[in-house]
């Protein structure tokens, strides 16, 4: 009886090449040693593994008390009865039993690693070890890093994409509508961002007149205003940019007339502009501690000790506050100008004859102050029921009056006009001489005959035009709001002792410094040049080059 | 740690020395400094320290060539790796200088972030260098991997063979303690360390063996006793190389991304000035 190991040995290229050992023996024993019948080179078999017996029932496997085992079709058996087809599995080696013609068999299938050297082996376990070889080549990932950050960051910006990651910092807030389009600033490439391109949406007068004295001097915009930097940085508030040149100006600038000024603890006292004394005039640059010239030309008579005693009003004492008449505008930056019909007018009271209860002239021009005399004496004379009588009331000499002249033909008519018109001279005279208006300005007799007057029906006197100031350093941006919490008189020192008008009551420059200083030091306000000065006055945009908002959006 | 001169105190600290009076000078002249509108890389003083810490980049990456070329008639490597290693340090802080502390979510800043990848993973490389590099040295023998894993192999093939033949019972001795070594960089790294065998757990096994069989199970034991303490050793070799290595994977890419970056910054704020 025959027993058969068939040997399938298949190539690398997929070749089969079988190899067939037959056996005279109805009995194998499979295993590792010498004294096995079929021998094989693996030491994961016993010395004598397995027994294998063909009996009619079947192929009979026996374990012969393998240390590893054996398993038939998958499950390790002490012994078993197999058919052709069972598969038989011994330490590493796979056996399928087969029945051909009466022949048993166990069909061995080997497929042919390649044959390698140790040399190889050390090399693959060397590769294994080194990270050289296991990691992508360092070359490679650099190239990616430089490809990857390259595209990312300076191609794309470069073609409209990704731009913002170009952005060095925040834009301020007055340009976030422009932040996206960075062409709105930097037209040129490589060039530096031009005036031009602020002048596009800022209106800033060439004619400005403190730009004009800082011309030629190095800077654009931009010097001063920088962008990127968040809201804090687009106006460059630091006395240095001033100091500079101002701290030794009159050597840089003999011309210029200004005094030098290291820093605000040594500014030179305040100036301030005085009225010239005839309307029209130039306005005077005075400081306030030259009292020669110190001198309010205002026009106006107001004691202001008198003004801030318990005074006698219409309806009882009335005790004045400064703000009754020195109200601050609405942005509470400059102080409003006096006004009579506002300020005046409730104690003031512009009546002019008892006999006329409750008729005041008008404030204004003195012409028409006298045409509203002489038309209300007119009316008076015209209202009364008995010319007669009138004329007995009214027909008596007066102290610059001419009874000579009611002697002329259609006398009747002569001695109403001539009556009138006395009256109201009379009253004009008082007006402007001893009362109401008198009392606040500066009246002038005109130089003109009574018959010059009478036949142009105006008045005999000038009003001198008030001239009160509202800005008295119009250079300055003084804000009367952030020292609203601050007395009146603290600063304005003296209004309560003031009796001529003519007094500056300003404060010296010594009083700020009661609370500012130049850098903020002990508990101080940090006061820098442009707190209180500014470099240039903004205009106004003209209406021919207001846009609407998807024009300055779309501007390229 | 060996007291021999390493890169790092090259010629008593020169670089060192160098590059902290760098650093220091160019703090006192950034505090003293006070330009209109606040610092920033705008002003003289940050185009100067933009300009040195880009020449300072240029340098550092010329090391990459400057390493290849082993003969210069001037410097030694150890010397170019010693300036190298302190110039890149002191980076760290002249380039915050240069943009005046100023951080955005910018190309700017990644340039910035970029290098300081590059100069962390440096300085760990150096903390490697310092710290690994006279291991290497001390290992007994002087072996290199390659000479480890060929006795492994030897040795992997000796057992196999010292037990042909042998009884089941050696064989199974063989298969309860021998063991396949296989290198592997994940296993060196963070895998459990090797072991030397348990004798009690030897003895035992050994009791179960033939009189005659006993000699034969001592010499097997002692071959793969011997195959262990090599693979520890090779673990801990190519942990070694690999830690003395791997970091190159993040610094040198880094370099090249940072390069990049770089490149994009100094260009948009021209080319936006």
């Amino acid at each position: 009886m025959k027993f058969r190991h068939t040997i399938e040995k298949i190539g690398k290229n997929g070749a089969r090449d079988v190899l067939n050992r037959d056996y005279d023996k109805s009995e194998l024993v499979l295993g590792r040693g010498s004294a096995s019948d079929i021998i094989f080179e693996s030491n994961l078999l016993s010395l004598t593994h397995v027994k294998l017996t063909q009996t009619p029932a079947g192929l009979r496997v026996e374990d012969l008390g393998s240390l590893s085992g054996t398993r038939v079709n998958g499950s390790i058996v002490r012994e078993a009865t197999l058919q052709a087809g069972d598969e038989i599995k011994i330490g590493d080696i796979s056996l399928t039993v087969f029945h051909e013609g009466g022949l048993w068999g166990v069909r061995q299938r080997m497929e042919e690693s390649e044959k390698v050297d140790t040399e190889t082996l050390i090399g693959r376990d060397l590769a294994r070890a080194d990270v050289f070889q296991r990691l992508p080549r360092i070359r490679l990932l650099s190239l990616m890093g430089f490809i990857i950050v390259g595209g990312w960051f300076f191609v794309l910006p470069l073609m409209s994409q990704n731009k913002d990651s170009w952005n060095s910092g925040p834009i301020s807030n007055n340009h976030a509508m422009i932040a996206h389009d960075c062409h709105a600033c930097h037209a040129d490439p490589f060039v530096q961002v031009q005036d031009a391109q602020c002048l596009a949406c800022h209106n800033m007068s060439e004619h400005s007149e403190v730009l004009e004295k800082h011309e030629g001097l190095e800077g654009r915009c931009a010097s001063c205003h920088m962008e990127h930097n968040g809201d804090h940085a687009m106006v460059l508030r630091d006395s240095r940019m001033c100091v500079t040149c101002h701290a030794d100006i009159k050597q840089i600038h003999p011309d210029s007339g200004s005094p030098n000024v290291p820093s605000f603890k040594s500014h030179p006292e305040f100036s301030v502009a005085i009225q010239p004394v005839i309307p029209g005039g130039v306005f005077t640059k005075v400081r306030l501690d030259d009292a020669a010239n110190l001198k309010d030309n205002s026009n106006v008579k107001l004691n202001h000790e008198i003004h801030l005693k318990t005074l006698r009003g219409k309806d009882g004492p009335v005790r004045l506050d400064c703000r009754d008449c020195h109200n601050a505008s609405e942005d509470l930056r400059t102080i409003e100008k006096v006004n009579f019909e506002k300020h005046c007018e409730s104690c003031h009271t512009l009546e002019f004859d008892d006999r006329l209860p409750a008729k005041e002239v008008p404030h204004g021009d003195p012409d028409v102050v006298y045409k509203f005399l002489y038309a209300e004496y007119a009316k008076l004379l015209l209202s009364s029921n008995d010319n007669a009588q009138a004329a007995r009331t009214f027909n008596r000499f007066k102290p610059g009056g001419s009874l000579a002249e009611s002697a002329a033909p259609n006398r009747q008519d002569d001695f109403k006009r001539s009556f009138v018109e006395r009256e109201s001279r009379n009253a004009e005279r008082q007006l402007f001489t001893k009362t109401a208006c008198y009392l606040c300005h500066l009246v002038v007799e005109k130089d003109i005959s009574l018959q010059q007057a009478t036949d142009a029906a105006v008045s005999r006197y000038t009003v001198l035009q008030p001239q009160i100031p509202d800005r008295w350093m119009p250079g300055s941006t003084f804000s009367h709001k952030s020292h609203e919490a601050m007395r009146c008189d603290d600063c304005h020192k003296g209004v309560r002792e003031s009796t001529k008008t003519n007094q500056v009551l300003l404060p010296r420059v010594e009083k700020c410094l009661v609370c500012h200083n130049d850098d903020g030091s002990h508990g101080m306000v940090k006061s820098d040049c442009v707190m209180c000065h500014s470099y240039h006055d903004e205009q106004l945009v003209p209406p021919e080059a207001k846009r609407l908002a998807e024009e300055i959006l779309s501007k390229k | 740690m060996s007291s021999e001169e390493s890169f790092y105190n090259y010629k008593r600290y020169r670089y060192l020395t160098l590059n902290a009076l760098l650093v220091l000078v160019l703090l006192i002249i950034y505090i003293v400094d006070s330009p209109l509108g606040g610092r920033n890389g705008g002003t003289v003083v940050g185009y100067t320290y933009g300009i040195i810490a880009a020449l300072g980049i240029l340098y550092l990456m010329w090391y990459g060539v400057r390493r290849r070329a082993y003969y210069s008639a001037h410097t030694t490597l150890k010397g170019v790796l010693s300036a190298h290693a302190w110039l890149g340090i002191a980076l760290a802080i002249i380039v915050p200088l240069h943009s005046g502390f100023s951080f955005g979510f910018n190309v700017h800043t990644l340039a910035y972030v970029l290098m300081m990848v590059v100069i962390i993973s440096g300085v760990i490389g150096a903390i490697f260098y310092v710290d690994l590099a006279p291991r290497i040295r001390s290992h007994r023998g002087g072996g290199t991997i390659k000479k480890h894993l060929e006795q492994l192999r030897i040795l992997s093939q000796d057992i196999e063979s010292s037990v042909k033949g042998k009884s089941d019972r050696l064989v199974d001795v063989m298969h309860k303690l021998n063991f396949e070594y296989r290198p592997s960089i994940g296993n060196s790294l963070f895998g459990r360390s090797i072991k030397p065998l348990d004798k009690k757990h030897v003895s035992e096994l050994l009791q179960h063996l033939s009189e005659n069989e006993y000699q034969d199970g001592l010499k097997l034991v002692s071959l793969i006793d011997k195959k262990l303490e090599l693979a520890a050793e090779a673990q801990e070799e190519i942990s070694i190389m690999t830690k003395l290595r791997i970091w190159l994977f993040v610094h040198v890419p880094f370099t090249f991304a940072m390069f990049a970056a770089l490149l994009a910054h100094i260009f948009s704020v021209f080319y936006y000035w």
